[in-house]
């Protein structure tokens, strides 16, 4: 079932179609959220800062659940996913796309690597206390090793701290080249824009953290846990002032372009004003950034506590969640609507059901939730029960 | 090294051994030849089998029109813009591709349009003669392989007086570039000056009756009449009609 | 002991098996690797400089060029491109299409449409063959004109650079050509070029343009649409040949290109470009 975009004033003929659908949204989405994640995680295990411990591991699974569902959209889009290696087998290097694969390919075995050493203590413990399948799963996990002298350990925090440190500009190197997709397409003046990589890394930043926020406080209740205050306040804080970054460079380029007036800025500022004013202003900037931004200005001005505190983080960090997810829908779709004639408007239908659909797209949102409740009952991240003496 | 880190560092150039194998192994063997493609697929769409055809190949069989298409105005007009684009399978499937309703036909090209350059000849259908008549259709004055009329065909005689009057293009219309007639309209080409311009004025005065010539000739000055008749009275008088 | 037998019985097992793997895998690897190390074989024709049989690729250089002054917006080209290529009869792909500029009276900027406009293709009654609409016919029009649109075959082509994986290429005698058996159908190409030329093929998952009917004019062939255009609107040749139709359309004319900001350089040469062409 094609979907054929309609359209006002005059589009190309073969613009009718829209070539990156829902999931291209999607894609840099979950990316994002990997590259969050382990940005999170690396506030621990790369700069030391003890208040993050708590979410530290939670964050490394969060990153690795993800990440094992983000070639899933690629596939679903590609006309040809059979043929997927291609761009491995034989990259074609002027191209951004082509880096994928290896980015991918390294960033996947880097943070499989990183977590296996960082649940290694804790794996050989349970293989050396449990019985049949799970005592063979656990040795296998450990390679058959048991090894747990001061030296191995010593081993084991060098090659963590070289993953951690070699895992951050692979993380965002990872998302950091869509943004460079979309920032160097000279067709689409929306996307055309220097800043682009910058947006994307620093809004995938934002989006981790909301996230692992948001999975922190669900965890902890869960498990009836008590929060740690100190782990949340902080992860607010750092929320809200990359958030404010995030703000700053997504008004700058939007600036730029007005500022500058470029040939097509006409059909521009009426698809702004027009179709895209609730979805950017309103919902995107709005709703998804001032709002959360002044929540947590005053939780922090007013030193908010406790209860309220857990609660108004976790009503931002969802806000955000939303904003990010905006973003790449305002970006992604929002440039194949305004057609490269610079005379014409289309509006992308979004299908409920089917490959590039809706569902296929909240069902990729949503399942590597499912993988990370799995990891996390394999190997448990929670530092109140610890398992390794 | 303690025997867990030698057995991943074993895992990860294992892998690595095994992912370039592959890539040497599946990579297509004409890739990289040229450049950074498969070779082979340019030898694929150079292959491919062309659809149409263009003229050369219809007057193979149909070599008449070679005599009226190919000489006039719409030797431009390929044949199988008119006569069943891709349509492959003809003459071996019977199926005729003589276009029934010309007028949706004619009128893709020649329909007036603001957009068309001024040179092209174009009918207001609803004003053109005839138009809206039970059973009218171009063809019915026009012939298609030979429709004459416009500045480009209001051609010069072989021999003649010279000089060709300017209203001429108006009697190329439907009497043929050079006069030649078609289908109804007769030949003007070869016969009397004096004859010609006879019957010019009867039109004119209406002791001929005949609605299309009252109008053209009631548009000519009596000057005009002695130089059409002169022209078209030198002209080489046509040869007999050709049917497709 | 039984629980020591067992375990040794199972250390005994998990080796030999391990090695078994091991063993397996290394003549896997060695097979593979050896094929590296041999190097590969170059496909068909190994030895031949030119991909094409009896057609030097090296000795042309293909351009294309368009008077738009005289266009009548027939949209036997269109038609003509349809049926040579196979593109699907619809209003949603195309190779090449004509646009229309319309000026009204009073009015600084054109009306513009394509024989894709619905309402078009409504006037048409099919998606499978086209014409333009009389909609203008009642209103002042102080200006007006058509403009033929392709795949500009550009010297340095947005689409061939963001290729991820070699699909899309310019070959030597200058045609971009899309390898259709290795596109995996990204669509980045789709996105990358400024003209809008190139479509996606749903059913074969692959991209597709305009290819300047490659495959006919390798035969001595004009393309599709040079063959069937009535009013020499449109010009193929080679520009090595100084006497070719386009040389000396190009020669004879001041010519443009589309977007040139782009930095793409296409190679269709135009005549009769206005302000608000884009």
């Amino acid at each position: 079932m094609i979907e054929i975009a309609p359209f006002t004033g005059y589009v190309y003929p073969n613009e009718t179609i829209i070539p990156w659908s829902v999931m291209i949204v999607i894609y840099p989405y979950l990316t994002g959220l990997v590259a969050g994640a382990f940005t999170v995680s690396s506030f621990y295990h790369v700069f030391g800062m003890q208040r993050f411990k708590p979410v530290a591991r939670l964050a490394l699974l969060t990153s690795l659940s993800v990440m094992l569902f983000v070639p899933t959209p690629l596939l679903l889009h590609l006309g040809h996913p059979e043929r997927a290696m291609n761009s491995m087998l034989t990259p074609h290097l002027t191209s951004a796309f082509a880096m994928f694969g290896f980015f991918a390919a390294f960033y996947t075995v880097l943070l499989v690597m990183e977590v296996w050493f960082v649940f290694r203590a804790d794996n050989v413990a349970r293989a050396l206390s449990s019985t049949g399948l799970k005592r063979f799963f656990y040795r296998a996990v450990t390679l058959w090793s048991d090894d747990l002298s001061p030296r191995a350990r010593a081993i084991d925090a060098n090659w963590l701290l070289t993953l951690a440190i070699v895992g951050i500009p692979s993380a965002h190197g990872l998302h950091g080249y869509i943004g460079f997709v979309y920032g160097s397409l000279k067709a689409r003046m929306w996307w055309e824009s220097d800043l682009m990589p910058v947006i994307f890394l620093f809004s995938a930043i934002v989006s981790g953290m909301a996230l692992l926020m948001v999975l922190y406080v669900v965890t902890c209740r869960w498990r009836r846990v008590e929060i740690d205050q100190a782990c949340l306040k902080g992860m607010m804080a750092a929320l809200w002032g990359f958030l404010m970054f995030t703000v700053v460079l997504e008004g700058l380029e939007f600036a730029n372009m007005v500022y500058k007036g470029k040939e097509g800025i006409d059909v521009i500022m009426e698809y702004v004003k027009g179709p895209l004013f609730i979805r950017y202003f309103v919902l995107q900037f709005g709703l998804g950034a001032i709002v959360p931004i002044l929540t947590m200005s005053i939780m922090m001005a007013r030193g908010t506590k406790g209860r309220a505190l857990v609660i108004g983080s976790t009503f931002c960090a969802l806000l955000v969640l939303m904003n990010v997810l905006l973003m790449r829908w305002n970006v992604v779709i929002g440039g194949q609507e305004i057609s490269k004639t610079g005379k014409g408007i289309l509006t992308y239908v979004l299908p409920f059901w089917g490959r590039e659909s809706f569902v296929s797209a909240a069902a990729l949102t949503l399942a590597p939730m499912g993988l990370l409740w799995i990891l996390t009952r394999l190997f448990p991240p929670w530092v109140e029960r610890p398992l390794a003496r | 090294m303690p025997k867990y880190i030698v057995r991943l560092l074993l895992i990860l150039i294992a892998g690595s051994l095994l992912a370039y194998a592959a890539k040497v192994h599946f990579t297509d063997p004409s890739f990289y030849r040229f450049g950074h493609y498969r070779a082979d697929a340019v030898t694929e769409i150079a292959g491919l089998k062309p659809v149409i055809q263009g003229a050369g190949q219809c007057l193979k069989c149909h070599e008449k029109r070679e005599q009226d298409w190919a000489a006039g105005s719409h030797r431009t007009v390929q044949c199988e813009v008119c006569h069943g684009m891709g349509k492959t399978g003809h003459p071996d499937d019977g199926v005729s591709l003589v276009p029934k309703d010309t007028i949706r036909l004619c009128t893709m090209c020649h329909a007036a349009m603001p957009s068309r350059p001024a040179r092209q000849p174009q009918i207001v259908v609803g004003e053109h003669p005839f138009a809206g008549e039970e059973k009218s259709q171009c063809i019915s004055c026009h012939d298609p392989h030979m429709p004459g009329g416009g500045e480009a065909d209001a051609g010069q005689p072989p021999t003649g007086p010279g000089a060709v009057p300017a209203v001429v293009s108006k009697c190329a219309k439907c009497h043929g570039s050079m006069g030649e007639g078609h289908k109804k309209n007769p030949a003007l080409a070869g016969r009397p000056a004096g004859e010609l311009a006879d019957r010019l004025n009867k039109y004119r005065s209406g002791d001929i009756s005949n609605k299309i010539m009252k109008k053209y000739a009631s548009a000519l000055s009596d000057e005009e009449i002695r130089q059409l008749a002169e022209y078209y009275a030198a002209l080489p008088a046509p040869r007999p009609r050709i049917d497709p | 002991m039984k629980t020591e037998d067992n375990k040794t019985g199972r250390r005994n097992f998990l080796r030999t098996s391990g090695a078994a793997l091991a063993g397996l895998g290394a003549v896997v690897g060695g097979t593979l690797l050896g094929e590296a190390v041999a190097g590969t074989d170059k496909g068909n024709n190994p030895e031949s400089s030119s991909p094409v049989p009896g057609y030097d690729w090296k000795k042309h250089r293909w351009a294309y060029g368009i008077d738009a002054t005289k266009c009548i917006g027939c949209l036997r080209c269109v038609k003509a491109c349809k049926e040579e290529n196979d593109v699907a009869r619809d209003a949603n792909h195309f190779r090449t299409w004509v646009e229309r500029y319309v000026y009204l009276e009073g009015e600084e900027k054109p009306l513009v449409d394509s024989q894709a406009d619905p309402q078009n293709i409504a006037a048409a009654g099919t998606e499978a063959d086209y014409r333009f609409d009389n909609r203008y016919k009642d209103k002042k029009v102080t200006k007006s004109f058509f403009i033929p649109k392709m795949c500009n075959h550009c010297e340095h082509p947005a689409c061939v650079q963001v290729c991820p994986v070699g699909a899309t290429f310019k070959s030597e005698d200058g045609v971009v050509l899309i390898d259709h058996e290795y596109c995996i159908g990204c669509r980045y190409c789709i996105q990358a070029c400024p003209y809008g030329a190139r479509l996606f093929i749903e059913d074969m998952g692959v991209s597709d343009k305009c290819t300047w009917c490659y495959h006919r004019i390798t035969k001595g062939l004009q393309p599709a649409c040079v063959e069937v255009c009535p009013t020499h609107t449109r010009v193929f040749g080679d520009l090595n040949d100084a006497s070719s139709p386009v040389s000396k359309f190009i020669r004879e004319n001041r010519v443009q290109v589309l977007k040139p900001e782009s930095g793409n350089a296409p190679m269709c040469f135009y005549v009769g470009l206005d302000k608000d062409v884009s």
